[in-house]
């Protein structure tokens, strides 16, 4: 078996990253982007708005 | 930051032939499990626990890579099996024993929390490559059988997590506090939150570890049973759309890498939201994507990166040995 290392099965990269689920991808951006709030509050001391140091 | 980088190391692990994934299966394994090993010897300790290896510039927690390991190690012995011998007795010793020494490696460091994962994705794999249910009732009931000797194995403080967990009441200012707060906090939040910034119980400082393990927690306070819900439906649709791919790919070891890894993560989301709200013992899980710190996010996005990989691949291409 030859391992051509990046692609499948003969696929180009662009043809395996157009064939990547999109909405999948879209889904952890959003939640990351909910995490990154979410750590900004949680590591905001009361009374500024400057991130504490952890 | 932390993210953009997590996510060109997923978009690097989706572009990777999945070829690849099945030729260093066990090497990968081999690797995680030498660290563990190196671990117990000279292992970093941190917060009461020796889970980390110091390489000097960074710091590596083993166990994360075993997550993946174990994965993909289950994925390719059971590729080259053939039902009949899956079903064998003789077929189930070595998964079982290549998976009870990780577990129980990862269990001395001491994380309960992440030894339980490995063990729990191990046994969905197991039960999806076609092994019988009354054998998982058998080492169920057996388990069963054993948990007083494993209740007089475990640390004190372990012991107090699930003391506590049955009754939160009992030391509310020591081992009970965590949890009391954290309930206090997601009530007071209500249905719509008290807004951005505006935590009264997680900014006062009454809620510890509220940008870890209890971020959920303090998410809710802000905004509300709304909120939540939106997180436990984006999550719920990252799960599902795992499972989807699992089920359109017609490659064996492909399907199985898949749902090893989803239900890795449901295992993270599931166990990190219940523990905040007191349905389950407090065990160290962080919600993935959410919660501070770095070996989880990247050990996640790297597992997204080979499910997106393995997904592509939906034709019923080769793996073999030779």
């Amino acid at each position: 078996m030859e391992y051509i290392g990046y692609g499948n099965n003969g696929q180009s990269v662009k043809e395996k990253i157009l064939g990547m689920s999109f909405t999948y991808i879209l889904l952890m951006i959003i939640l990351a982007g909910i995490g990154t709030l979410t750590l900004y509050s949680g590591l905001t001391e009361v009374g500024h708005l400057g991130p504490a140091s952890i | 930051m932390r993210f953009g980088v997590a996510l060109v190391l997923m978009i690097f692990m989706a572009l990777i032939d999945a070829r690849q994934y099945y030729k260093w299966a066990y090497v990968f394994y081999l690797v995680s499990m030498m660290l563990l090993v190196a671990v117990e010897v000279f292992g970093h300790i941190g917060m009461g626990a020796q889970r980390w290896i110091n390489f000097g510039l960074f710091k590596v927690q083993p166990s994360e890579l075993m997550k993946i390991g174990i994965v993909l190690f289950l994925a390719r012995y059971f590729n080259a099996m053939t039902i009949q011998g899956i079903r064998t007795i003789r077929g189930l010793i070595i998964p079982a024993l290549l998976t009870l020494f990780p577990v129980a490696l990862i269990a001395m460091e001491p994380d309960l929390g992440t030894s339980l994962m490995v063990l729990i994705t191990a046994t969905v794999m197991v039960f999806v490559a076609g092994v019988q249910w009354w054998k998982f009732a058998l080492v169920g009931a057996a388990g069963g059988g054993c948990l007083p000797i494993v209740w007089n194995c475990l640390h004190e403080y372990q012991k107090n997590r699930v003391l506590t967990f049955l009754d939160p009441e009992r030391d509310p200012l020591g081992t009970g506090y965590h949890i009391i707060q954290s309930k206090i906090a997601f009530g007071s939040g209500g249905i719509f939150g008290k807004g951005f910034l505006h935590g009264t119980q997680t900014h006062l400082n009454f809620l510890p570890e509220k940008h870890t393990d209890f971020i959920f927690t303090m998410f809710s306070e802000e905004f509300g049973m709304l909120g939540s819900l939106t997180v436990l439906a984006l999550n719920l649709l990252v799960i599902a759309l795992g499972y989807l791919f699992a089920f359109r790919t017609r490659n064996y070891f492909a399907k199985l890498t898949i749902i090893g890894l989803n239900t890795n993560y449901f295992l993270y989301v599931f166990i990190n939201i219940s523990m905040v709200m007191g349905l389950l013992p407090v065990v160290g899980v962080p919600l993935p994507l959410i919660s501070y710190g770095g070996t989880v996010m990247f050990s996640i996005m790297a597992s997204f990166g080979i499910i997106l990989c393995m997904s592509v691949n939906k034709s019923k291409m080769a793996f073999d040995d030779n």
